[in-house]
């Protein structure tokens, strides 16, 4: 028993990073430019879909890891461009409304581009199977996902902590207007980060592409999944979100051993908990 | 003030009428007459969403079967009219525009069996149009059965008693464990599976509950794992058995136990699947193109011209319901439903799986359920050769046993 | 004096009440010139839904994910009266307003304790929840199967009347003596002083707790009521279709709603209506032509949160005041939020 549930808490993990990167993309874009993207999730699809694309037409896993990234990238700048910039400073009703709109013709167009028949592809075959430890089994590729998502989280902290450009996202989190007075065309920052933000989170559907179907709604789950996520840990908070996501994770791989259908209902749970009691979340800075 | 009440008041009738009229009128189709008119067929299927493929699928069966009769039936031209039908209530809907506006005499509805037991009921009310159940669960033969609706596929009941045990035999195992999906037609597969390993006296090491859709398959394969099963049975279907066959994968599940999949879906499954994975696994289904009969070779070669590829189950399903239905107009002589129903009761015909009944007790076609074993990838000789079938039977209740009771 | 006074105040209960008659009279012809009855009915609930959610959104300023949950809760309510208890259809549909209200009102008193972003997300969540149930507890609400076999009862009452309700036509008139019963009720309260509280609430909360409202109870009430009316509707969409089915509570119906609310006009009790006739409609003919039909929604979805934010009934108000030469149009929308005004000082740059 104890096996399975160290084998849960590793899953959890793995599971928890994926969360932790789509929270953390999410949270800049929420707590930077306040705009709720219910897009977020449309993108970690697209990142799939990407994938499924470039591994069909080169073979090379390692090739669309920096591909994918990119490809998102660009498509969410073009948003940024036209459409959601004109929305600043508006009622987040009308956020919504338009990242809804945007969502759901991303879907369709998904459909329309690769089809609804579910796509699907390998992992490449050095990370396949499985490493057992102590008759315990951890798939290789897990394995691989978590390492490369701890990569990736110290790369976007060394990003914000210790460049000048994250200074200047970490102070426009905290007051966009005060860093716009101080002289700093905030539109291209909002515009450049709106563009990284985005990136990450289709990177991370590339990562999850090879162990999961890709399907046009995958991106729905996981938007929900991380906003509970962003409130938990507390909006514009990264550390937040790493502390959120893992939990996330291993809450939902461990409660599924219990009673899998409230593995998800869990989460928005806890959301609705920390809303009403600490709605600053755990690490929370704003409001 | 009055004026600007008064022209408000004249824009809001004015506008308002005026579009509610003009686009209604717009596209009011008038009501057939009988004189030449066609028989209209509904074709209702999911265009939509993530069983989107299923439409595309159906619908190629659909024109195929109104090919192979010419395009008419007792002198009258065939129209089709599809519609998507993602969830039950659109279901009902459609098959409410299909009766009262357009006539329709025979509705196909399918693929998952909410939408078919919601379309079910309103059917037996309107009386006017006969339909084809394209789904599995057991209700509809069952306690929700009437007297309006016929069904081709093999309810759960009949396909695990063909695949439970040739699983048995062929992998000589003795201790099982489920992956089942919590929701009815899973619960109706993991009854069935019990009821057969009991027969036999095997043992259910264990089962594990997963939600629908459920992406992450990691706790459920490791649990399977940790009981070490000869077997481990996956009771899930379509999407959801893709990805947890994926994973299986991952998690090198093969090398422990043997695999068996009791329901597969069609041979697009297997391809979104891949043989890499799919080698040694063995999958019960209810219809694959390999099937030697004369119909099916017709249908094979004809689907093959006009698409290129083999023939997946949901077009053969399709096919066969439209295929049959005409078939017994030609016989009855008329499109009336009560007609048509008493003549389709007791039908004999030369179907997809060789020589079929439709049986008039709850109206289920009497027909074979297979069992394929998924092969090797260099064994395969064509990109679509993913399995050859090692077996097949017919199973089905007894109809004291069913539950249905009909009436008109 | 105080005739005039009297005067204007009967014009403006006239005024009021004269595009109501009006609507009235179109909604009459409606179910004839529609190629199906049972579409009309559609359309017929769903605008009630719209309108209800409008009283939230339009006037009170609440944006929600949770209607499709409280319409639901209404639907499966009255099913299970029907199956379970009685075939008396007040009573069905009373049970489906009872606990359609109830729900909302705890939704509400949990959800208003945050503000906008937190508020949304918190309905959302219980949208989530109720989905949960309904599927969970498959004993009662028959889960991913559904309810089958639901009765619609005809409309009786021993010894004064017997109707007939299974003929769509007659259904449809049932359904527009709810539908208007409640649209004047929801009219009337918006041209209430409580009504004009609310619009103050949307203009500006702060400003409204500084003079004194206890706005948060202002907004648990306003849940209330838009929970009575999405229950009312979904009570008698459960008898249109007699089926029941936990999509019903999923989260793409709220989104439905929300477009319709778009699309159609916020804040203006007509532009709903609009919205869900012809959401209802495009959804009709549109899917029998595109499968991908959902894109021109969802387009037209963010053309509209774009360029006109107050949907087709203001633009149309607009173009016919510039027709009749009534005075130029000032406002593009007739719901302002609070931070609209921020727009135009900093030229959307914050």
């Amino acid at each position: 028993m104890t096996n399975l549930i160290l084998a849960q808490c590793f899953n959890g993990l793995s599971l928890g990073i994926i969360y932790v990167i789509v929270a953390m993309s999410l949270t800049i874009v929420w707590g930077l430019m306040n705009i709720l993207n219910f897009a977020h999730g449309l993108f970690f699809g697209l990142g799939a879909y990407f994938a499924y694309t470039v591994v069909t037409v080169t073979g090379n896993f390692w090739l669309c890891l920096i591909i994918v990234p990119l490809a998102t990238g660009l498509v969410g700048l073009i948003l940024e461009y036209s459409l959601l910039r004109r929305l600043y400073g508006l009622h987040v009703l009308y956020q919504i409304l338009l990242t809804f709109g945007i969502a759901l013709v991303g879907r369709e167009i998904i459909i329309l581009i690769y089809g609804p028949i579910g796509k699907s592809f390998y992992p490449p075959s050095i990370l396949e199977g499985a490493i057992s430890i102590g008759g315990i089994l951890f798939p290789k590729y897990r394995i691989f996902l978590l390492f490369v998502g701890i990569l990736l989280i110290f790369g976007m902290w060394m990003f914000l902590e210790k460049t000048k450009y994250g200074s200047i996202v970490r102070a426009g989190t905290e007051d966009s207007e005060m860093v716009s007075c101080l002289g700093v065309n905030i539109s291209k920052v909002f515009f450049l980060i709106f563009g990284l933000a985005i990136a990450i989170a289709g990177f991370s559907g590339a990562l999850v592409a090879p162990i999961r179907a890709i399907e046009p709604t995958m991106g729905w789950l996981i938007l929900g999944i991380c906003f509970a996520v962003v409130v938990i840990g507390g909006m514009g908070s990264f550390v937040g979100a790493i502390i959120g996501g893992l939990i996330a994770g291993l809450s939902q791989s461990l409660v599924t051993l219990i009673m899998p259908s409230a593995s998800i209902i869990v989460i928005y749970l806890a959301m609705v908990f920390i809303l009403l009691v600490k709605p600053r979340g755990l690490m929370g800075i704003r409001d | 003030m009055s004026k600007k009440v008064n022209r408000r008041s004249f824009l809001n009738f004015a506008v308002k009428g005026g579009l509610g009229l003009m686009v209604g009128s717009s596209f009011m189709a008038p009501r057939s007459s009988k004189a030449a008119n066609p028989l209209r067929i509904l074709n209702a299927n999911t265009f939509s969403g993530p069983y989107a493929e299923a439409g595309m699928l159906g619908t190629r069966g659909i024109h195929l079967a109104v090919d192979h009769f010419g395009g008419k039936i007792l002198g009258r031209p065939i129209e089709i009219i599809d519609r998507d039908v993602p969830n039950p209530a659109e279901g009902v809907r459609k098959a409410t525009e299909g009766i009262e506006r357009f006539g329709c005499e025979y509705i196909v509805v399918s693929p998952s069996s909410d939408t078919v037991l919601a379309v079910m009921g309103y059917v037996a009310k309107a009386k006017k149009a006969v339909m084809y159940a394209g789904a599995a669960s057991d209700k509809i033969t069952g306690e929700a059965c009437n007297r309006y609706t016929f069904r081709l596929v093999t309810p759960c009941w009949g396909g695990i008693r063909e695949v439970v045990p040739r699983i048995i035999q062929e992998y000589k195992a003795n201790t099982f464990y489920t992956i089942t999906p919590k929701y009815v037609f899973g619960e109706d597969l993991l009854r069935n599976t019990k009821e057969v390993l009991e027969q036999r006296g095997k043992k259910l090491l264990g089962n594990s509950y997963h939600p629908p859709g459920e992406t992450e398959y990691s706790p459920y394969i490791t649990k399977a794992m940790a009981a070490k099963p000869d077997c481990v049975l996956f009771l899930n279907f379509g999407g959801d058995t893709v990805n947890s066959l994926k994973q299986a994968d991952n998690f090198g599940l093969k090398k422990v136990c043997k695999i068996g999949v009791v329901w597969g879906a069609d041979v697009t499954q297997l391809q979104a699947i891949g043989a890499r994975v799919l080698e040694d696994i063995i999958f019960g289904i209810e219809f694959f193109y390999k099937i030697d009969s004369p119909l099916n070779n017709k249908l094979n070669k004809a689907y093959r011209e006009k698409y290129g590829k083999v023939t997946s189950f949901t077009a053969a399903a399709a096919y066969a319901a439209v295929y049959h239905y005409l078939e017994v107009v030609e016989k009855a002589g008329t499109t009336d439903p009560r007609k048509v129903i008493e003549t389709w009761e007791g039908f004999e015909t030369e179907g997809l799986t060789g020589r079929e009944t439709w049986r008039a007790c709850d109206h289920q076609c009497i027909r074979n359920f297979y069992t394929l074993k998924c092969k090797a990838p260099k064994d395969m000789k064509h990109e679509e050769d993913f399995a050859d079938i090692i077996g097949y039977s017919k199973h089905y209740l007894p109809c004291e046993q069913t539950g249905c009771k009909m009436s008109w | 004096m105080l005739v005039r006074k009297r005067f204007e105040k009967l014009y403006i209960l006239f005024e009021g009440y004269l595009s109501t008659v009006i609507l009235t009279g179109i909604l009459i012809i409606l179910p004839f010139t529609l190629p199906y009855t049972a579409l009309a009915n559609e359309v017929l609930i769903f605008s009630l839904v719209a309108v209800s959610f409008d009283l939230c959104l339009g006037y009170t300023g609440i944006m929600m994910f949770c209607q499709a949950a409280i319409w639901g809760t209404g639907l499966y309510a009255t099913a299970l009266t029907l199956l379970h208890f009685t075939q008396n259809i007040f009573a069905a549909i009373f049970f489906g307003v009872l606990s359609a209200t109830i729900l909302a009102v705890i939704v509400g008193a949990i959800a208003t304790k945050r503000a906008h972003t937190y508020m949304v997300l918190i309905t959302m969540a219980f949208s989530e929840l109720i989905y949960f149930i309904a599927y969970q507890w498959d004993d009662v609400t028959g889960g991913s199967d559904g309810l089958t076999g639901i009765p619609r009862p005809n409309l009786e009452i021993p010894g004064i009347i017997s109707i007939d309700l299974q003929a769509q036509l007659n259904y449809y008139f049932f359904i527009l003596f709810f539908f208007l019963l409640s649209f004047i009720i929801i009219k009337r309260i918006t041209i209430s002083p409580f009504g004009r509280i609310l619009q103050g609430i949307r203009e500006n909360e702060a400003r409204a707790q500084s003079i004194g409202y206890n706005t948060r109870i202002y907004k648990i009430v306003v849940f209330g009521i838009a929970g009575m009316f999405m229950g009312l509707s979904g009570s008698l969409y459960v008898m249109l279709v007699r089926y029941a089915h936990i999509s019903n509570v999923g989260i793409d119906i709220s989104g439905n709603i929300i477009m319709m609310e778009l699309i159609g006009g916020m804040g203006t009790l007509f532009g709903p209506i609009l919205g869900a006739f012809l959401f209802t409609i495009t959804a009709d003919i549109a899917s029998a032509y595109w499968d991908r039909w959902l894109i021109i929604l969802g387009v037209i979805c963010i053309v509209f949160v774009l360029f006109a934010r107050g949907g087709i009934w203001v633009l149309m108000r607009d173009l016919g005041k510039r027709f009749f030469n009534v005075h130029p149009p000032q406002r593009k929308t007739t719901a302002t939020f609070y931070g609209d005004k921020l727009e135009k000082s900093t030229g959307g740059q914050i």
